[in-house]
């Protein structure tokens, strides 16, 4: 534990120089909230956005060779992949406790009554699509170098844009997500049953392919 | 007791261009070793195979007589590490570099830290992207230096320094070792530093070890062989390592074993560069 906790403190390091992109997010997301923009729709944004600001940390790490700094480092393998994974959930749960506590006082002070029920929506579809999108992305990351991995981990988003584009399948997913909001219950056991498998066999893959990236 | 730092047993690495067969050297406490070969002929990847960036396809490495990859964390606190190129984020100043080492060394020593960066004449507030290459190199070198490592792996580290820095690295170098419980493992092109300082030498070529002992040893070993070319006989010929003809006459290298017998022949010692140079073209 000890080590993993090195590691997220040196990749808070290595992104200090990003950390004014960190705070536009949230400026940005502020502006959305006294728009009144709904909070699900906001956490969703909010772990999008999330997901494609941390993947740069493999574009630093790569370009200033990172890999032999930490092969330098008294820790071993597994703690720098779970550091990185530590490191990444940790800002997505940063940044939607900002935003929720962001969307709450603007709701106070717009005579608006928070929903609770709404908050834990948000947060329970945010963390499923922050888990699917770099569950996915973080194995490609680990085992390539960033420019080659950079196309391969647009494929989430290409998926969503997908599903939006095509009415067919738009009309299925809204449905499902019509079922699940009628079902709060199978809404949140699901999606964090998803979550907690994708980051697991996420991990896992991550380990292979770190170690068999040459 | 083992006396080894290093010990590198029979480590099979294979790529679809290149194989890196059966190495195995060992590196004793309280000396310095050269690691030496031509461009592409493994020194990096064996580096990179014993601090674990690689996985090995077979063989053994230990580290202070521990298995390295199983004790990994415990070993690498030990050791120190300079590559060819800076490490570190090009946004770090020396202090977001010296605050990303403190945490992963438990002897990490900011004393002595602030003395290397002192003895380097280090600027603390530029940039590590606006240091040149010799000022990364000086300060990966002060990393290493700053906790009490007990092995320095250096790659290729005096490639970007002036004559005078690399002097005074191979100073430090030997003082570091004075109290004979630390070693380095020192790649180089440049010989004469090796020349100047390693008590062993690994030489490697398209995968393999050529030679391993002490530097003595492999000086003894060879000696340069001049002579005119109508004194060259087939039989001769034969044994001459990296022979180079020309109008007035050849030059090669030859094993010390075979020089009484020979008469009439320029006999020289031979410098670690003519070796490589020789023993490089085996197999061209």
């Amino acid at each position: 534990m000890k080590n993993i906790t090195k590691m997220m403190k040196l990749d808070f390091l290595t992104m200090k120089s990003q950390l004014g992109l960190y705070l536009v997010l949230i400026f940005i997301m502020a502006i959305y909230v006294y728009m009144d923009s709904s909070i699900i729709v906001l956490s969703i944004t909010c772990s999008w956005f999330i997901a494609l600001l941390f993947a740069n940390i493999f574009a630093i790490q790569d370009k200033n060779k990172l890999n032999r700094l930490y092969s330098s480092f008294s820790i071993k393998l597994k703690d720098i992949i779970s550091g990185r994974y530590a490191y990444i959930f940790l800002n997505f749960l940063i940044s939607l406790l900002l935003l929720n506590i962001i969307h709450f006082i603007v709701m106070l002070l717009l005579n608006n009554s928070p929903i609770l029920l709404e908050y834990c929506l948000g947060f329970t579809v945010s963390f499923l699509v922050f888990s699917l999108i770099i569950g996915f992305q973080l194995p490609i990351y680990f085992g390539m170098e960033y420019t080659k991995a950079k196309i391969w981990t647009m494929a989430p988003y290409l998926i969503v844009m997908s599903i939006i584009l095509i009415p067919s399948l738009l009309t299925s997913f809204s449905n499902i997500m019509e079922f699940m909001v009628n079902n709060k219950i199978i809404l949140f056991i699901v999606s964090y049953s998803i979550s907690l498998i994708t980051i697991f066999i996420s991990y896992k893959l991550s380990l292979k392919t770190y170690q068999n990236r040459y | 007791m083992n006396n080894k730092i290093l010990e590198v047993k029979k480590i099979n690495k294979k790529f679809s261009n290149f194989h890196l067969n059966d190495i195995s050297f060992n590196l004793p406490k309280g000396y310095i070793m050269g690691f030496v070969g031509p461009n592409g002929s493994g020194k990096t990847t064996t580096i990179s195979l014993i601090l674990n960036m690689l996985k090995k396809d077979s063989g053994e490495i230990l580290l202070f007589g521990k298995d390295h990859i199983v004790n990994e964390d415990i070993v690498k606190n030990d050791i120190g590490v300079v590559f060819d190129s800076s490490f570190y984020v090009d946004s770090w100043t020396v202090a977001d570099v010296e605050k990303a080492n403190s945490l992963f060394y438990k002897e990490w020593n900011h004393h002595t830290f602030e003395n290397m960066l002192k003895r380097f004449e280090l600027p603390k507030k530029q940039k590590i992207g606006e240091f040149s290459k010799g000022m990364q190199m000086k300060l990966m070198l002060s990393c290493a230096f700053s906790h009490n490592a007990k092995l320095l792996i250096l790659d290729e580290p005096t490639s970007g320094l002036d004559p005078v820095t690399r002097n005074e690295l191979l100073e430090l170098l030997q003082e570091y070792i004075k109290d004979g419980e630390k070693s380095v493992l020192f790649s180089s092109h440049i010989t004469t530093d090796l020349e100047n300082i390693c008590d062993y030498i690994t030489f490697i070529n398209k995968g393999k070890i050529v030679f391993t002992d002490n530097m003595e040893k492999f000086l003894e070993s060879f000696k340069v062989i001049k002579g005119k070319l109508k004194d060259l006989t087939k039989e001769l010929e034969k044994d001459i390592i990296g022979i180079r003809k020309s109008n007035v006459g050849f030059e090669g290298l030859i094993t010390s074993d075979k020089i009484n017998k020979l008469k009439g022949f320029v006999i020289e010692t031979a410098k670690i560069d003519n070796i490589i140079i020789a023993l490089s073209k085996v197999g061209d």
